[in-house]
């Protein structure tokens, strides 16, 4: 991108098989709009699941087979590294496990499955887009269509008073979130004259835009330090209300109550995990501008605290299993948001290779932490589907002694979720230790702190839980409360695809939390190819 | 073979297999067998032990080659760009510890055997993990891996508390986790910082040296590194004395102990003090002291007077319990006081003291909890009002639990007067470490006026020794002596064998050590050399070589013998 030349010779950087995973996406959700108008109810019931399933599977197995490059392409719209590719399967995983729960919920509810499906599959299009994007404005279309998605799939319940809710919120939040990212984009744009996000980290660092005249002048125009910090900030806060990072949370314990669980599931990972992709390449790219570290620490440190610390104050006086991993969530975004601030702060400590390998670092941290984070949301909210559990802590109460291994699940989960101190061969665990490691390698041993005590307090409500199912008596099922209303507990399990994803993820969460560089060397396996 | 390796593992992936494969009423032989194979393998590893306390050798960990005095020393790279390993090795100190968790591990199956009536798979299998956790934890070099093991213990903890406790055993459970978890969450704030900062200066640059090992740490860390510095050292300190000090545990951390021993089940109680308790004092000998000896020193009298007020305090509130069971915690609060005290007088005879007391702690207090809970097992109550008399038709019973009142209550010829009598003596010559400690820039010593006062703490600890025996025999005599004013205490039946075989082994260790403390003292005499090695003259482990071991050696000699203080 020497662009001091004033006739370039024109490479496509195409890398056409890159887009086959994505362009599969879309194929499949257009094959269920047909498959679903083709045949009846019955019939798309019947077929839909395994026309997105598969496409699911077979996108995941095309990022398996190579086909993504690990670089630029598309002509820079792209940038899938070993970040973006893991997040990008992490996501489509999530979606998956989504779409394993779907032929019992459509059929419950009486859901209009061709919508459900079709939504799914572009949602992931959008999701996984946007964790690979490399242009601010693909981006923001991305996010779009991830985010229309979602909020429809939150809503689609539509005899639901409380889905009703739920989606109404999460759209206007989310509407709301979208202004401010626009906004944001314009101000970089501004700032940079380019959306290309490598191209941005080009022009922060030499601190200059060139601008070429008519005649082959070229002039230096220096980046406007304001634009630079205006844009972040507003894009940050749009970010935010994705990632719900407080105080842009609002909307996320009503969703979490209100929508059905497998769309709550992918709101809580996969659309998280998208977001953050976004955020980590943005910050990587700003954080390049000299003094940037000045004021965006500022921001991100206020942000990380104030999440981690009222979402885990706020999650411990829920009664409501949907709220608690709603605060809980967003607690977790606040410890990932700590990988950020060491992103932001980076640049201004190191510089050359050693600054690459300590963004690496970090990237695969924050991968780490949130591969572990979908796991254990999945296994979490998967459990209480599957055990019809809902929201009502009563449902929960003496778990084990019904359902022993769904309990065990539960359990596992929740250590895991509690992560630092308690639960150490988990990856749970890792992933905060991943990511505190680096925050105190750059002085943040205060915020390192910070997160840990954090991480106690959150021991409190998620061994409630556990108390709940293991220590206290069963209720009878006479006493349940709200028997015989659409919020009542209805018992779905018992099938196998569901155990079989239960149980990765169970073994999961051990596998990678022992052996947290098997994770993190598949990434690089993905993109060198090399087997380590 | 990866002896040390399988000692770990074999509780927990057994008791794995053995839950998932006997039926219910099978369990309870299948782990009594797997914890018999793990005292028969800890026995082997002891056996081929070298016990001379010379062992030394060269030993790798990534790229650093230190010498290390660990025997049995198995090492597998783990997490390798962070230089996380599994590297787990054995010295006196921890062989000791290892010997006794997996005894007190037979005693924990054995006491269960039929008080645990519901969900015996669960229950064992619980157990079982929580004493690989412990085995872990006294074995875990690699100081990452020390952390996972020191967790790991919680979580078996938790169940067994909350699931088989009595009836506060909620309340008891959660407040046990949370103190635990606050305490121990900025051990790993410290470890990652201490990975980080360690290092030398050679030539004036600062050389960095990224290890989570603890051989490759105390060899490299020297006086001038920022971990040598008092500054560089104090919170390092702190996070890994507080997480230590919560397990002891030491005032004012203790109030989970109570709570925590109150509801437990027998098992429990029997693990959490005969063992559990001394990964504590076993963390503050093994990493505390030879890590920061200078913070160490600055701190002692501190630690010090926490530990008398531990004493006291922990005597006095035993007096006044009526809860058989809370009674005996109480009572650990104040004899692991001793411990604390033992180990920062820093002379030989009261870390050796230190050491024999946790070891007799285990043996007594384990029996004084298996005798609670026998007792709770045939009239489900512990409030000694209603108990009295009961020797009349319990005389085996009687006569076992008094053997454990009087060592615990430290009786001459028992274990228990050997050790705190060697802590008690060493604290009173603890002048020279004093006087060290007060020309110490930080000058705490100075401010606590040690210096010319250590018989007076010597005296207010032994205080703590009359209190013992003032709330022992109290709680004896209501419960043994005097009226069979309730009738259905009338009915009692006395021990089975199983019941009291095992008072009986553990009444046998305590008169053994009491009347031949000598074998016993000779295998802890390595460890306490260790322990004051590295700390007690100031000499950073990185200068062992052989000039400064002898002089280290002379000191200690001098220590040990001196009655009478004098400057060095």
């Amino acid at each position: 991108m020497d662009s001091s030349l004033p006739v370039q010779a024109y490479v496509p950087e195409i890398h056409p098989t890159g887009l086959i995973p994505f362009l599969l996406l879309l194929l499949g959700g257009i094959a269920c709009l047909v498959v679903d108008a083709a045949t009846g109810k019955e019939g798309s019931r019947r077929y839909l699941p395994w026309i997105a399933g598969g496409t699911l599977l077979a996108s995941i197995t095309c990022f398996f087979l190579r086909l993504v490059p690990g670089e630029v392409f598309l002509e820079d719209t792209f940038r899938a590294d070993a970040f973006g590719q893991l997040a990008s399967i992490i996501i489509l995983a999530s979606t998956f496990v989504m779409t394993t729960m779907g032929p019992s919920l459509v059929r419950r509810r009486n859901l209009p499955s061709g919508e459900f499906y079709t939504l799914i599959l572009f949602a992931s299009l959008g999701m996984t887009l946007l964790a690979i994007s490399n242009e601010l404005l693909t981006a923001f279309i991305s996010l779009e269509v991830f985010a229309l998605s979602l909020y429809v799939l939150v809503g689609i319940d539509r005899r639901s008073r409380k889905a009703a809710e739920a989606c109404f919120k999460y759209f206007v939040l989310g509407a709301f979130a979208s202004a401010f990212l626009v906004f944001g984009i314009a101000f970089l744009y501004g700032a940079a004259h380019t959306t290309f996000l490598t191209e941005m980290a080009e022009v922060f660092r030499q601190g200059y835009v060139e601008s070429v005249g008519p005649e082959g002048a070229v002039t230096e125009i220096p980046v406007n330090t304001m634009y630079v910090f205006v844009g972040f900030a507003f894009m940050f806060v749009g970010i935010c209300f994705k990632l719900s990072l407080a105080p842009f949370h609002m909307w996320a314990p009503d969703v979490y109550q209100g929508g059905n669980m497998p769309a709550v599931m992918v709101v809580a990972t996969a659309s998280k995990v998208a977001a953050f992709a976004f955020l980590v390449h943005l910050v990587e790219a700003l954080s390049y501008w000299q003094g940037f570290a000045s004021g965006a620490v500022y921001i991100v440190t206020a942000v990380a605290v104030v999440s981690m610390l009222w979402g885990n104050l706020a999650a411990l006086v829920q009664t409501n299993f949907r709220r608690m991993m709603a605060f809980s969530s967003v607690a977790h975004s606040g410890y990932m948001t700590v990988g950020i601030l060491v992103l932001v702060a980076l640049p201004g400590l190191m510089s050359g290779a050693e600054l690459e390998a300590g963004q690496l670092l970090i990237r695969q941290a924050v991968i780490l932490y949130m591969a572990g984070y979908t796991v254990m949301n999945i296994l979490a909210f998967g459990v209480a589907y599957y055990i019809g559990g809902g929201g009502h802590m009563a449902a929960y109460r003496g778990l084990v002694y019904r359902r022993p291994l769904p309990a065990a699940g539960m359990a596992i989960a929740m250590f895991s979720l509690v992560g630092i101190g308690f639960t150490p061969p988990t990856i749970g665990f890792m992933g905060k230790f991943y990511i505190f490691k680096e925050a105190v390698q750059v002085g943040f041993v205060g915020i390192a702190v910070i997160a840990l005590l954090a991480s106690v307090i959150s021991a409190f409500y998620y061994l409630n839980l556990v108390v709940t199912m293991f220590m206290r008596a069963e209720t009878k099922p006479a006493e349940a409360p709200l028997a015989g209303t659409p919020e009542a507990p209805v018992q779905v399990g018992g099938e196998l695809l569901a155990r079989v994803v239960l149980v990765t993820a169970c073994v999961l969460i051990f596998v990678f939390g022992i052996f947290p560089q098997l994770f993190i060397g598949l990434g690089e396996t993905l993109v060198n190819g090399a087997v380590r | 073979m990866p002896l040390l390796t399988l000692i770990i593992a074999i509780p927990a992936v057994l008791g794995l297999v053995a839950c998932l494969l006997l039926p219910q009423r099978l369990v309870k032989y299948g782990a009594l067998a797997i914890v018999l194979l793990d005292l028969a393998l800890v026995i082997f590893a002891a056996g081929r032990f070298d016990w001379s306390g010379d062992y030394q050798r060269e030993v790798a960990a990534f790229e650093h080659t230190v010498p290390s005095h660990f025997q049995m020393r198995e090492y597998v790279p783990w997490i390798e760009p962070f230089r996380i390993s599994w590297t787990v090795g054995v010295d006196h100190l921890s062989m000791l510890m290892i010997l006794l968790t997996a005894a007190i591990g037979v005693f924990a199956v054995l006491c269960s055997w039929s008080s645990i009536k519901k969900r015996e798979k669960e229950f064992y299998f619980f157990l079982l993990v929580l004493q690989t956790g412990i085995m872990g934890t006294f074995l875990a070099i690699d100081m990452f891996l020390f952390y996972i093991f020191w967790e790991l213990m919680l979580i078996p903890l938790y169940f067994l508390i909350g699931i088989w406790g009595s009836k506060n055993r909620i309340f008891a459970t959660m407040k046990f986790v949370l103190y635990t978890l606050a305490g121990s969450v900025l051990m790993l704030v410290a470890l990652i910082w201490m990975y980080y900062t360690n290092g030398y200066y050679e030539n004036g640059v600062f050389q960095q040296v990224k290890t989570y090992s603890f051989e490759v740490m105390a060899h490299t860390q020297g006086e001038a590194g920022p971990l040598g510095s008092f500054r560089g050292a104090i919170w390092p300190f702190l996070a890994l004395f507080v997480a230590f000090a919560v397990k002891i545990p030491l005032f004012p951390l203790h109030t989970w102990l109570p709570d925590a021993h109150t509801e437990a089940p027998t098992a429990g109680s029997v693990i959490l003090a005969g063992v559990l308790l001394k990964t504590g004092g076993y963390g503050i000998i093994r990493f505390c002291l030879p890590l920061f000896p200078d913070v160490a020193f600055a701190l002692a009298p501190v630690c010090t007077w926490l530990a008398i007020i531990a004493i006291i305090y922990g005597a006095m509130t035993a007096i006044v319990q009526t809860d058989v069971k809370r009674l005996v915690a109480y009572s650990s609060v104040s004899h692991m006081g001793f411990v604390v005290l033992g180990i920062f007088s820093f002379n030989a005879q009261a870390m050796s003291g230190a050491i024999l007391t946790m070891i007799n702690h285990g043996i007594s207090t384990s029996g004084l909890f298996l005798a609670v809970g026998m007792l709770y097992e045939r009239t489900h109550t512990r409030e000694m009002s209603n108990f009295g008399g009961l020797s009349r038709n319990l005389p085996i019973f009687a006569a076992l639990t008094m053997v454990m009142v009087l060592s615990s209550a430290g009786l001459p010829g028992l274990n228990g007067f050997i050790g705190e009598f060697n802590v008690l003596l060493g604290s009173m010559s603890n002048v020279p470490i004093m006087i060290q400690a007060h020309e110490n820039p930080a000058g705490f010593a100075a401010a606590m006026g040690m210096v010319e006062y250590t018989w007076f703490i010597a005296a207010l600890a032994a205080t703590g020794v009359i209190l013992g025996a003032v709330y022992l025999l109290i709680m004896y005599q209501r419960t043994f002596f005097g009226k069979l004013d309730e009738a259905r205490n009338g009915s009692l039946r006395d021990l089975v064998p199983r019941e009291w075989g095992q008072l009986a082994v553990l009444s046998v260790a305590a008169v053994w050590i009491g009347l031949f403390p000598r074998p016993v003292l000779n295998a802890i005499q390595p460890a306490t050399e260790r322990a004051l090695q590295s700390v007690a003259i100031g000499t950073p482990l990185a200068q062992w070589d052989e000039e400064s071991v002898t002089t280290v050696d002379v000191q200690v000699e001098w220590a040990d013998a001196s009655g009478v203080s004098k400057k060095p």
